[in-house]
């Protein structure tokens, strides 16, 4: 297919436009919100703003959308980066390097990072959208049932074989298996059958990512953020470590000296961002990993290293703007923000497939321009948005630990209209402290949280429709000779590490005891209560159980068992939980469990005025300015509400 | 004039029910808003058709209208989340021929909480074939009948996708099979997005979906729609339906019951709501659907019509009823 350039022009003429760059700005904006705020995602944003850019001329609704779309990405790790609590679950990998960077006083290296990467991965991303757009629909035809379960087969074994952590990979391999139980959790996609729902309606559709994320890495952080208070208050993210000119020079920097990381995560990002199902959480993991691989200063990683941001920003962002590749070239969404665009262009008339390149053209290239256009713009909005996240740092502590509790209490409830998702995620919080005492890791968790229904649902799926021959096709057995090929470096690494690593301290044995014996009882009691099943809906519960779960339990418990008859250095010092931190976790626990309960009777606003109030209060701050506080932070949550029309529980008071 | 026991126990009934009746709280309440829930994933056309109908509620019922998505389980997550709450006519659900409240007790593996009863239909605001069976240009299957010789050919072989599990095509594929003495491969995907991608890749034979928007793709053909006949505001009228196959294999359209419905998409809310808000709300559906300028937005995917509330009851009457004796001869 050839490509008319006058077509071309006209829609980079309407991309360019005074209003349409306006507009655009909105639209990153809205999207830069929408990626900050957890639980409310590009989809909803852009489903929030539709009924008003509708009426607009239709480049300029596009384009405002694209604005959103492009924007959000990139928003995901800011208040990761700044406290550890990232907005969405891609945005996870970068702040753990970045929020690294920022304790150790780099807020300005850990934000060049993140801008850069993400900039040079949409731009990427945007480069293989002009070039791929017009001949994916031979290069979908690869890509069925059975490629894309093996190509989450290889994101799962590539990340999880210790390239998330720098533990072991059994120790790696279980917290995945972890994820990958959780994940069991709901009705099975191929069969139907409810799946370890225990008897609660809430649980039909499964745990949430979002709650999951709030639970595994937002709640333990408000607990570390009483504790972290005094550090935290005198850091860089209070005190604004950054200036503008300061930080865009330094962009240019931070990507030469990461080019070899940048280049190949944002090939891969857009790569995966042209599988429909795949999505950016993969994708930013797989940059993760790409960066840890390839950095010239590997000694560095996990406690601070520029590519450890730079690789999932880029990577996570390309894959955004790859997502679009099948989009427009063939209808189909690959994630929640590219169904929203797709009905966008529906309400428009716009049916997007190989035809409506041919009769859409201008209004193609629009829709690309403006994702183009977006990396510029929220590139140029990066700094205010950084200082306006900064500001929140600069509030007293505990008005923030409270604010940012009002905000997961807010993420958890919209994503299940209910405050069942309230109750799960404070449920996972807990859960998530105990296992983070005997080793558990959070990010493992989450990566085989978001990966395994994915595999599931492939595999059963290729499975039905052809059986086992179904993976004895060129393209999977190529795709299988690169998860062997993965798993075989894996184990080598492994092996070698194992040979130049010190000995454990018995403590850390004790500990991976403890691990192993619980993933014993998690594994038997999924095998057990799976028995009753359907043989499809319980043939993955198995898999999971014994190579995730059951498998590394043993060999950990073989190391372990080991390690602690052998003679063995000294364990580290226990650091003394306070009295007082004691009580003071306890309180915010407090606080969160009657937010949970004024909910209902007198409604999200008011409840959440109260909490606000009374932490503040505890916290000793003086009463007037705790009333500050708690109306401030209770008007923010109504303005949201009503502004943007979330449905959040009214009370007796309607409000 | 003397008084029978039953005129005394009327009067006190209806001594009753006036002073409840005027106390009824008007409805809506100044402030309160009206939900329109979305009960499947942002983007699709569940939740594009309530964003059209946002704007006229707005102004019908006198209130803010918010739209608030409860996806998951094939839409049926949302259904239990409304009847947890109360019965006041402030949250709508959608429905359609494909799922609704006479579809999920039927299919779902766990009984929902509620019951098909608790439902009250508001109206049926759009209805057309659009149900129909895609193939790629070049498969061998070309008609109806193909697919039947195929399919007695090769017994489960032949590899048929929809979208569930838990919706309409689950009854579509079970009464395709009893009917036509055939067995096929089903296959379930959660998205139109994967089940068309795998129809690109040859994975799947034929996709039964909302066909109307693969009409004018060139790489596709849709062989059959699933229904009786077309309606006078079907735009392509050149497609064939089930009524056109029924020489050749030998049967009578009118047996068929999922296989030769149309597709209409209704409104429903949790029974027992107070009747100002019931009326208030039929209404303002009616009007809404009367409005040029709603049909006229939603011209490209919406084929507006209004039955009552009567109508409507009766046609979901019908589906339950049919869907219950087509799940009860399966598990025979």
């Amino acid at each position: 297919m050839g490509i008319d350039l006058s077509v071309v022009m006209e829609g980079m003429t309407h991309a360019i436009t005074l209003q349409n760059l306006l507009w655009l700005a909105v639209g990153a904006t809205l999207g830069l919100v929408a990626g900050t705020l957890p639980g409310l995602g590009s989809g909803s944003m852009m489903a929030i703003l539709l009924p008003v850019v509708v009426t607009l001329p239709v480049d300029t609704m596009l384009i405002s959308l694209a604005g959103i779309y492009a924007a959000n990405i990139y928003a995901d790790s800011t208040t990761g980066i700044l406290y550890n609590i990232p907005g969405h679950a891609a945005g996870i990998p970068a702040s753990m390097e970045g929020y690294r960077l920022n304790v150790a006083g780099r807020l300005e290296e850990a934000f060049s990072a993140q801008v850069g990467g993400a900039l040079f991965g949409a731009t990427v991303g945007f480069l293989m959208l002009i070039v791929l757009v017009p001949s994916l629909i031979y290069f979908v035809k690869f890509f069925g049932s059975a490629e894309r379960a093996l190509l989450s087969v290889w994101a799962l074994v590539f990340i999880s074989s210790g390239a998330v952590t720098r533990d072991n990979p059994v120790q790696s391999f279980l917290s995945v298996g972890a994820g990958l139980a959780l994940a069991l959790i709901g009705q099975q996609p191929n069969v139907g059958t409810f799946r370890f729902t225990l008897g609660l309606e809430g649980l039909w559709d499964g745990l949430k990512v979002v709650v999951l994320v709030l639970g595994l890495f937002a709640i333990p952080q408000l607990v570390s953020m009483i504790k972290l208070s005094q550090a935290l208050s005198t850091g860089p993210a209070a005190t604004g470590g950054i200036r503008f000119l300061s930080l865009y020079r330094s962009i240019g920097r931070t990507l030469w000296d990461g080019r070899h990381v940048v280049t190949r995560t944002s090939l891969v990002g857009s790569a995966i961002g042209m599988i429909p199902g795949i999505g950016p959480s993969t994708a930013a993991w797989v940059g993760y990993s790409i960066a840890r691989a390839k950095t010239r200063r590997p000694e560095k990683f996990g406690e601070g290293n520029p590519d450890g941001v730079l690789g999932p920003e880029s990577a996570g962002n390309a894959c955004e703007v790859g997502t679009i590749v099948p989009l427009l070239a063939l209808g189909i969404p690959g994630s929640a923000a590219a169904a929203v665009m797709l009905g966008a262009l529906n309400m428009v008339g716009i049916y997007p497939g190989p035809s409506m390149y041919a009769q859409y053209g201008a209004e193609v290239w629009t829709v690309m321009f403006g994702i183009g256009l977006s990396g510029l713009m929220f590139t140029i909005l990066a700094f205010p948005f950084i200082r306006g996240a900064q500001f929140l740092g600069r509030a007293p502590m505990s008005v923030l630990v409270a604010a940012i509790g009002t905000l997961c209490m807010m993420g958890a409830y919209m994503q299940t209209s209910d405050v069942f998702g309230i109750e799960a995620m404070l449920a996972i919080g807990v859960l998530t402290m105990l296992g983070m005492r005997i080793g558990l890791k959070p990010a493992p968790v989450l990566i085989g949280f978001v990966l395994g229904p994915g595999i599931e649902k492939e595999l059963i799926r290729a499975y039905q429709i052809r059986g086992f021959a179904r993976f004895l096709e060129p393209t999977s057995l190529a795709v299988l000779a690169i998860i062997v090929l993965t798993l075989g470096i894996a184990i080598y690494r492994g092996i070698q590490r194992r040979r130049t690593e010190p000995e454990q301290p018995a403590e850390t044995s004790r500990r991976d005891l403890w691990l192993a014996g619980c993933g014993l009882v998690v594994a038997t009691c999924l095998v057990v209560f799976s028995i009753p099943y359907l043989f499809l809906a319980k043939l993955w519960v198995w898999f999971v159980a014994t190579g995730f779960i059951a498998i590394p339990s043993l060999l950990l418990i073989r190391s372990s068992w080991s390690a602690l008859h052998r003679p063995h250095p000294a364990s580290h010092v226990q650091e003394a939980t306070s009295w007082k931190l004691v009580q003071q976790r306890g309180v915010l626990f407090a606080g969160l469990l009657g937010f949970l309960a004024l909910i209902m009777p007198i409604g999200f606003v008011l409840a959440s005025a109260i909490f606000v109030f009374a932490l503040a209060l505890y916290f000793e701050r003086k009463p007037m300015q705790a009333v500050i506080s708690g109306v401030a932070v209770a008007g923010f949550i109504w303005v949201m509400k009503t502004g943007f029309g979330f449905y959040l529980p009214t009370g007796v008071l309607d409000l | 004039m003397k008084l029978t026991r039953r005129q005394i126990i009327a009067a006190g009934a209806s001594a009753l029910a006036t002073p409840a009746i005027a106390a009824d709280p008007p409805f809506p309440r100044p402030g309160k808003p009206i939900t329109l829930i979305s009960n499947f994933a942002p983007g699709g056309i569940v939740q594009k058709a309530m964003l059209d109908f946002q704007p006229f509620f707005d102004k019908e019922i006198g209130t803010r209208v918010l739209i608030e998505t409860v996806d998951g389980a094939a839409g049926l997550i949302g259904y239990n989340n409304v009847f947890s709450r109360p019965a006041d006519g402030y949250y709508i659900l959608p429905c359609s021929s494909t799922f609704g409240p006479y579809i999920y007790p039927h299919l779902s593996e766990v009984p929902p909480p509620w019951k098909y009863e608790d439902w009250l239909p508001l109206g049926i605001y759009s209805d057309i074939p659009n149900s129909g069976m895609v193939v790629l240009k070049d498969s061998p299957i070309k008609t109806f009948p193909d697919l039947i010789r195929a399919a007695k050919e090769r017994p489960g072989k032949i590899t048929i996708g929809t979208i569930g599990p838990g919706r309409v095509e689950d009854v579509q594929i079970v009464e395709l099979q009893k009917f036509f003495g055939i067995k096929i491969n089903h296959v379930y995907y959660d998205s139109g997005g994967t089940l068309f991608t795998d129809l690109l890749t040859h994975d799947l034979d034929v996709i039964i979906t909302a066909a109307i928007q693969y009409a004018e793709l060139p790489s596709v053909r849709i062989f059959t729609m699933l229904a009786k006949e077309m309606t006078e505001n079907f735009p392509y009228k050149s497609l064939k339906t089930m009524a056109d196959w029924q020489k050749e294999l030998n049967y009578d359209v009118n047996d068929l019951k999922t296989l030769g419905a149309t597709q209409f998409n209704g409104l429903v809310v949790r029974r027992g709501l107070p009747d100002n808000a019931r009326i208030k709300l039929i209404t303002a559906l009616k009007n809404t659907v009367e409005n040029p300028e709603w049909r006229k937005r939603v011209a490209a995917y919406r084929f507006p019509v209004y039955y009552s509330p009567e109508k409507s009851q009766a046609i979901y009457d019908g589906l339950n009823k049919g869907i219950a004796e087509m799940i009860k001869d399966a598990k025979k």
